[in-house]
């Protein structure tokens, strides 16, 4: 019980005097969040509209496979980048492994899927007299695929929090392509995982307490959203 | 003539669920299809707007409609949807994705305001009453200064006061803002409070078209007596 409260008040002391790794480790793992999902947001969007408003062959095939990627286990991602970054690997003679880049492009895959897996969702459960309410207003069709996008927002700005909760809180896939480098590679998670190992209690907590706080942020920013009617 | 309907036939699968339609509107009649539920009323307002294709022809104002979407005309569904935005910004769409002015949308509200009385512009229109929603879909129309305006059963599910509001209104468009409405109905008595003339469809025929004081007083068709007197179960 002693070690825990101490380790507390440690973790406090580390967070309040703004403790230079903590500081450092705190603003890789924002910077490689999110940098992975803005550029997710960028790759998935374009993905969500043409599965919400185009018929091509196969649409079923890559809505399925969206959907199941969407699932997938971070640590299977970090192997899967890992071999394609590593020195024999298609991309090796970039030099990326371990580096914050490395974590970016891993999070991005976790990331893409959900992006665009939820932002499709959310349009294609749109009721249908929305489009044919705008098209007999005069809209063309980019505009009144602009106003289907306005009217699913909601779950559009969901997706991206989703993506922000999975890339933030992920382990797996930094750690194998990131490598946990101090000062250079190590992020929330990664850092928690090896100072637990090594019995480093009071850092892991101070660790652990800002990701929940991230995670806890990220909630509220969440419900308080959805909970407010739409402003105009 | 602003709208003609020449032989407007549709099959879904077996079913023939227009029959070579045919009929004419003058410019700022109120004309109206009755018919029960079923009998094609929707289909054929989605035909005429280019929603659903069909065989036969659609002249408006003498142009023959093709697709897209008619300039000049305008329908309000049935069950009409509102924008998940402010009520102002739901009745000024039509004009909004036009790139009109401020001012245009301004003065266009005001005649349009006066005609439909709406309290609460700022409000979230997914928040309307039955009634208020109705009103909204018919300003959000009206700001387009339509020529010819067609109308999905309007008042299917209000209380009496509502579709009194609603057919009072409808009536003011027409004969005072000179507007043309198509109107679909299954209401017998609505169409006989609204129309200049009908035209009774039932199962994708068109049974009879005549002027209001012909069609109540005396029709031209035995089925269309049997109709107003209840006599046709729907
Ligand atoms: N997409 C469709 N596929 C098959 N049948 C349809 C379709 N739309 C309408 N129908 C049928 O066409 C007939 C006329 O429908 P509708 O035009 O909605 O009638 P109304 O509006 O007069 O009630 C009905 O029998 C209906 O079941
Ligand atoms: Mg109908």
């Amino acid at each position: 019980m002693g070690v825990i409260i101490e380790g507390f008040v440690e973790a406090s002391r580390l967070i309040l005097t703004l403790d230079p790794e903590i500081v450092a480790i705190t603003w890789l793992s924002l910077k490689v969040s999110v940098s992975a999902v803005v550029l997710g947001f960028i790759l998935a969007m374009p993905i969500a509209l043409a599965l919400s408003f185009y018929n091509f062959p196969g649409k079923q095939f890559l809505v399925n496979i969206v959907n199941t990627l969407m699932g997938l286990p971070p640590v299977v991602v970090g192997l899967f980048v890992y071999l394609i970054l590593s020195a024999s690997g298609p991309l090796g003679f970039m030099q990326l492994l371990y580096s914050p880049a490395a974590m970016i492009i891993a999070q991005l895959i976790i990331v893409i899927p959900i992006i665009a897996a939820i932002s499709y969702n959310s349009i294609s459960s749109l009721d249908s007299r929305l489009k044919e309410t705008a098209v007999s207003l005069g809209a063309n069709n980019l505009q009144a695929m602009w106003l289907l996008i306005m009217e699913a927002r909601k779950g559009i700005v969901t997706s991206i929090i989703a993506g922000f909760g999975a890339a933030i809180s992920e382990v797996g896939a930094i750690f194998i392509v990131g490598g946990n480098i101090r000062f250079h590679t190590r992020a929330l998670t990664t850092a928690i995982m090896l100072e637990t190992r090594r019995g480093q209690f009071e850092l892991a907590i101070a660790l652990g307490i800002i990701l929940l706080a991230m995670a806890f942020a990220v909630n509220i920013i969440l419900t308080r959203y959805q909970a407010r009617g739409i402003p105009r | 003539m602003i709208l003609e309907l020449k032989g407007i036939t549709k099959t879904y699968g077996q079913q023939k669920v227009l029959d070579s339609v045919c009929f004419s509107v003058g410019k700022p009649e109120f004309f109206t299809i009755l018919g029960p539920s079923g009998a094609g009323k929707t289909t054929l307002l989605k035909i005429i707007t280019g929603f659903i294709s069909s065989s036969g022809t659609v002249h408006f104002k003498g142009r023959r409609l093709n697709n897209g979407f008619p300039e000049g005309m305008v329908i309000g569904f049935q069950n009409p949807i509102m924008f998940n935005t402010s009520v102002f910004n739901n009745i000024t769409y039509g004009l909004k994705i036009r790139k009109k002015t401020s001012n245009y949308i301004e003065g266009k509200l005001r005649d349009v305001l006066h005609i439909v009385r709406i309290n609460d512009l700022k409000r979230n229109a997914l928040s309307l009453s039955g009634g208020e929603v109705q009103r909204v879909a018919l300003a959000r129309l009206l700001m387009l200064d339509p020529e010819l305006i067609l109308l999905d059963e309007p008042t299917a599910h209000l209380d009496p006061s509502n579709v009194g509001n609603i057919e009072h209104i409808l009536h003011k468009v027409n004969k005072e803002m000179g507007k043309t409405i198509i109107l679909a109905t299954h209401n017998i008595n609505q169409a006989k409070r609204l129309s200049d003339r009908l035209m009774l469809l039932i199962d994708g025929r068109t049974v009879e078209i005549s002027d209001n004081e012909t069609f109540f007083n005396k029709p031209k068709s035995a089925e269309t007596s049997r109709f107003l007197k209840g006599d046709i179960v729907w």
